[in-house]
């Protein structure tokens, strides 16, 4: 179902090009799709060019190379033909789409004020496709929880890595079940709950309320003020606004959960809005994500002063996708 | 018979005229539609084209509901798409050439621009129909009695000179 929902966003051509047997969809995590130049695909991590004849390959001849048409036909699908309902998204660059995927602009931008007005001329998209859900097993919320409390948490990894992704399943976790709690999400762009026309079309968990596009810092005070949430969960925080919006969640008492781009602690100390965050001891847990080698595994959980989190006597193993295949995590 | 079948031409003639205008105000209609759905909501096509499936009638709803299933299908461009669904279903026998060509105009360019584009265009099209309506109206007026008149005097000139 899925595999065939991502083959009607491209273009007949480029369909072909993926139908080939040795392309595994279900591991793509990116088509790249690029005016004049080959089509090429990430999968497993690895970047491959992709022919219709050979499938798979890194021969630069073999691959197909893309056509105008084919950028373009791969902007009609995946738009459901309706590229300007897309005009607020496609200013900052992307549209998020049918199956909560991702297509990234590139081409000729417009400025008008100071402020992008439009892009047009597109020459190139990159279509990141929505990972599968991770199934978190306790041994993770175990570690997230203290005293019955949640303790705010910081997601860290380089782009592609699963943040978002485990962004959503913890969200979904900690929204489900008995010892559930309401979580507001501030989706700035429509990625974690790819919402369509204000319903979520992820799995993101019963008690949850999501502001779909909203700018993070208003979200999350708006949140705060009309939804009472326990938990108010942000993606990518970035900049001192946001810095302010979440200490003045802390000062409310209620729980933050949010990601960040960080390649280790250290990064993430060094870091202009990171080392804000570090000081003044807002989060009690990161985790941080293996590179986009390995999306979705967990490198370690460190607490509130850095230190790694162990748990002896447990291990705990992951397939490809980053699911936990067993027991309590190590550490 | 000879007298029925010319009368007939005639009146045929100004049916067809009469025809145009009734379509091209239903285009209208279905253009206004649109802007309303597209200002309002920022509503997609496929929703956009279910709606006027659902509320069209005879070749209108043939139209959209072809137009619907194709890009449920999305196996070919909107433009593509739009041209087949006209000619299957916009055929000459009920919109006029000039009509036609407006609307498969419009079609073409659908879709793909931003919002105010979307909108202009649409504002464009209504405004090449009424033009076009208005046109067709003077037609009949000037025409309208003479094409029947036409019909029933060649009608009953065939039976003096067969006769």
């Amino acid at each position: 179902m899925q595999d065939e929902q991502i083959l009607k966003l491209v273009s007949l051509e480029i369909r072909q090009c993926l139908g080939r047997k040795d392309v595994e969809r279900g591991n793509l995590q990116e088509i790249r799709i690029r005016c004049g130049r080959p089509l090429e695909i990430r999968e497993n991590g690895n970047l491959y060019y992709l022919s219709k004849e050979y499938g798979k390959t890194q021969e630069e001849e073999l691959a197909y190379m893309v056509r105008e048409e084919d950028v373009k036909e791969t902007l009609e699908f995946s738009s459901k033909y309706s590229l300007y309902a897309y005009e607020q998204e496609r200013k900052c660059g992307y549209m998020t789409v049918e199956g909560g995927h991702r297509l990234g602009i590139v081409g000729h931008v417009w400025m008008e004020n100071g402020k992008i007005s439009n892009i047009t001329y597109v020459g190139g998209v990159n279509l990141r496709l929505a990972k599968k859900e991770i199934e978190l097993k306790p041994a993770l919320m175990n570690c997230l929880i203290k005293n019955g409390e949640f303790e705010n948490t910081l997601v860290l990894s380089m782009p592609g890595a699963g943040k978002t992704t485990l962004l959503r399943s913890i969200i979904a976790q900690l929204s489900t079940g008995g010892g559930r709690r309401t979580v507001g999400v501030v989706d700035e762009r429509s990625e974690i709950a790819a919402c369509y026309r204000g319903v979520p079309n992820k799995e993101i968990g019963n008690s949850v309320d999501v502001l779909d596009g909203c700018l993070k810092p208003e979200g999350m005070e708006m949140l705060l003020r009309s939804m009472s949430p326990d938990v108010i969960a942000v993606d990518e925080l970035g900049n001192e606004r946001d810095v302010q919006a979440v200490r003045e969640l802390v000062r409310c008492g209620c729980g933050i959960l949010a990601t960040m781009h960080g390649g280790s602690m250290e990064d993430f100390q060094r870091n202009r809005v990171g080392k804000i965050l570090w000081e003044e001891g807002v989060f009690g847990r990161y985790i941080l994500l293996e590179n986009k080698k390995n999306p979705g595994r967990i490198k370690g959980i460190y607490d509130e002063l850095g230190r790694r989190i162990e748990y002896e006597n447990y291990r705990v193993s992951f397939d490809y996708d980053g699911m936990f295949t067993s027991g309590i995590w190590k550490g | 018979m000879i007298m029925t079948g010319c009368s007939l031409l005639g009146f045929g003639k100004v049916e067809q005229m009469k025809g145009y205008i009734r379509n091209s105000m239903l285009m209208q209609r279905q253009l206004m539609e649109m802007t309303r759905q597209i200002k309002a909501g920022f509503a997609q096509l496929p929703e956009i084209i279910e709606v006027l499936a659902k509320s069209g009638t005879g070749k209108w709803q043939g139209f959209y509901s072809y137009m619907g299933e194709g890009i449920r299908r999305r196996e070919e461009s909107f433009g593509s798409l739009w041209e087949h669904a006209m000619e299957k279903y916009v055929v000459a026998t009920y919109i006029g050439k000039e009509e036609r060509e407006i609307w498969r105009e419009f079609g073409l360019h659908l879709g793909y621009l931003d919002q105010e584009m979307q909108l202009t265009l649409a504002k464009l099209c209504l405004e090449q129909l009424e033009e076009q309506m208005g046109r067709r109206k003077r037609q009949l007026q000037e025409y309208g009695r003479l094409y029947q008149t036409l019909g029933i005097a060649s009608g009953m000139f065939l039976v003096v000179i067969l006769v």
